[in-house]
């Protein structure tokens, strides 16, 4: 469109660039009103983004009037107040209601005409179509608060975390004070039991018949299972309740000082225990002792009738650093169906024909936990049972 | 004196009577410019900033006190106690007209007159009352405040910039006007605009004379009637000026208006 034909430089092969074009067809909208807001100019962007005729746009029409209910509010509350103080606003985010019911968001700056008495003469404004910067606007503020929600619920989360944490150590903590403290009442009414028990049968002996001696036998078979119970929950109490005390520990003296222990049951049973190289390692000296003393008596008491114990303790250095070892036996052996079921407490997979509470190989799982490794069994019934244990590198010297 | 920080009080004139004006949502005590100058020879004229606008304390903002007109006008009885001066004339514009109903159907006995440019007591529509607004209009009024606070608009924060039409008017108020605190401005647009406080007009005996503008898309002339209608020992005068703010386009009509009402009742 040509407007303006008398200022175009002919022929000069320059493009149209006069003032009136360039008002005109600008790469933005332009519009001046008065001071109330009635529309006195628009340029043909403006039209074109608006999509209203120009003549109903400078027929009387207010510029709030093009703006959206919301846009309306925020022109009244602030644009409108802001321009009068300020002489000036840039960048201010607003929508249009365009003639075809559509909304085209805009950023709008004005500037307001003054008479040298500083009253306001006309507001001019540029409009610049913002569609795609105000989606990545609303894609940042949606961001933001998903951001903020995903915060504040992280921080609910952590905190409920950590007040279960803390609840359940305490709850921990108490439940091994109680094993402690219930294992350890126990044994002195028992003592008292047994005691009365033994009176009974070495000073009555002559008095009772047959059937109450057999009786009082039980009554004292009782007394020694309940004890043997007893000091091994004392035993898996302290294994889960004081803290580690780790230092480089020689892992074949460890096992030495287990063997010395079972020195009795070994000569017993001619059982014979090896063990290849062993490491150096940071651990608890006295819980390992303890760990395999548990792994070969339980070698040991978990034996063939036909044939002599042996025991064999390997240790292998894994492909990540940490060590494990096993202790291998030629006993009875188990179903591998009940290999993880075994580590629990009071899980016996025997009767009473063999002596036994159950609790000795969580105590070995306690042990190993606390140092940070896993302990399973491989086994075949008749042949005879792996035990594995792994002691992490970083315990490792 | 910390209520006195915490509204931003200016006590402007030579009077003995004393004038008490508050602005509405979206501005500080700056809009006042152009009418205080006539008053502050009759009139002691008491400026004040609502909290988390203008130069107010934003610090001693708190969603329980604010989460409802109430807070605000407790504020302005605490502020007429410590100026002094009561029974005093409470110019009210837009929500701070609101504002003062409440503080007088509370202590009737502060006010000497009201005078509300465009009150208005419900934005929404509800039944056969007409407030203007719908609640998704309010929904999206809210949408367009937060574009506008997301931080580069000059809506919160204004460039500082001479003017040189009008030098004595220049930095400071540029500087200040329309200082909101974003989020306490999402919260006050919420309170002004979803509050309902038709109920309470009846409440009110204070005599008061309700601006109503022309063509003011905020408080339209049927809700200026309603006010009118519910509000005992009221005087509703029609302006020529146009829009929301009759105080800033059209200083010399305003002040005329709100003198000869004041000549009138004296």
């Amino acid at each position: 469109m040509s407007r303006d034909g008398q200022d175009k430089p002919h022929g000069s092969g320059v493009p149209d660039e006069s003032v009136e074009e360039l008002y005109e067809n600008a790469p933005c909208g332009y519009l001046s009103t008065l001071p109330d807001g009635r529309i006195i100019r628009v340029n043909q962007t403006f039209v074109d983004l608006v999509g209203i005729e120009r003549e109903q746009l400078v027929g009387g029409k207010r510029f709030a009037q093009l703006l959206t209910i919301g846009g309306r509010i925020f022109y009244e509350t602030h644009f409108a107040l802001m321009l009068r103080m300020h002489g000036h606003l840039s960048e201010i985010a607003l929508d249009f209601q365009r003639g075809d019911g559509t909304v085209i968001p805009a950023l709008i700056t004005a500037v307001q005409k003054r008479d040298s008495g500083g009253n306001p003469l006309v507001n001019r404004m540029t409009i610049f179509n913002a569609t795609e910067r105000r989606r990545y606007e609303q894609e940042l503020l949606i961001a933001r608060k998903r951001a903020e929600e995903a915060a504040s619920e992280l921080t609910r989360v952590n905190r409920a975390l950590s007040s279960s944490n803390t609840a359940l150590l305490r709850a921990n903590e108490d439940l091994g004070q109680f094993a402690y403290a219930a294992s350890h009442d126990l044994q002195e009414p028992l003592r008292t039991m047994t005691g009365y028990a033994q009176l009974l049968a070495r000073r009555y002996h002559d008095v009772l018949d047959e059937r109450a001696q057999g009786f009082i036998e039980h009554i004292l078979e009782g007394s020694r299972r309940m004890q043997m119970l007893i000091s091994d929950l004392l035993a898996f109490s302290h294994a889960q309740g004081a803290q580690l005390v780790r230092r480089s520990t020689d892992m074949a003296q460890v096992l030495a000082a287990a063997l010395a222990n079972l020195e009795s049951s070994i000569e017993e049973t001619r059982a014979t225990v090896t063990h290849e190289a062993l490491p150096t390692l940071s651990v608890d000296a006295a819980r390992m002792a303890q760990l395999f003393q548990n792994l070969v008596s339980n070698a040991i008491k978990y034996r063939k009738l036909d044939a002599a114990p042996r025991v064999h303790v390997s240790a292998n250095e894994d492909r990540d650093g940490s060590w494990v070892i096993s202790v291998q036996d030629n006993g009875l052996g188990f179903d591998d169906a009940y290999a993880d079921q075994i580590f629990s407490m009071f899980k016996r997979l025997h009767g009473r024909e063999i002596a036994g509470t159950g609790i000795g190989l969580a105590i070995c799982r306690k042990v190993v936990e606390s140092h940070g490794g896993k302990i399973w069994a491989t086994s075949t019934p008749g042949v005879g049972s792996t035990f594995f244990f792994t002691i992490p590198d970083r315990a490792e010297i | 004196m910390s209520i006195y920080h915490r509204n931003n009080i200016h006590v402007e004139g030579i009077g003995t009577r004393t004038m008490v004006v508050a602005h509405g949502f979206g501005c500080d005590q700056n809009m006042w410019r152009f009418i205080v100058p006539a008053f502050v020879n009759e009139y002691r004229v008491v400026l004040f900033d609502h909290v988390g606008a203008g130069k107010s304390d934003a610090t001693k903002y708190s969603r329980e006190k604010y989460d409802s007109l109430a807070g605000y006008s407790d504020d302005v009885l605490e502020i007429i106690d410590a100026v002094g001066g009561a029974p005093v004339i409470f110019v009210g514009h837009s929500v701070s007209a609101t504002i003062g109903l409440l503080a007088a159907a509370t202590r009737p006995e502060v006010f000497e007159r009201l005078i509300l440019i465009g009150p208005s007591p419900c934005y929404i529509n509800d039944l056969d009352y007409i407030g203007g607004f719908s609640k998704a209009d309010i929904q999206a009024m809210l949408a367009t405040l937060e574009s506008n606070y997301l931080g580069w608009s000059s809506a919160t924060a204004p460039v500082i910039m001479g003017n040189p039409d009008k030098p004595e008017l220049a930095d400071e108020l540029s500087e200040s006007f329309c200082r909101t605190d974003p989020d306490i401005a999402k919260d006050f647009a919420r309170v002004t605009f979803l509050s309902d406080n038709r109920r309470d007009l009846a409440r009110v005996h204070v005599p008061s004379l309700i601006m109503q503008c022309s063509e003011d898309i905020i408080a339209p002339d049927c809700v200026g009637e309603f006010v009118h209608d519910h509000l005992p020992d009221s005087k509703l005068v029609h302006l020529r000026a146009t829009g929301h703010c009759p105080h800033m386009s059209a200083p010399q009509e305003t002040i005329t208006v709100i003198q000869q009402y004041l000549a009138a009742a004296s």
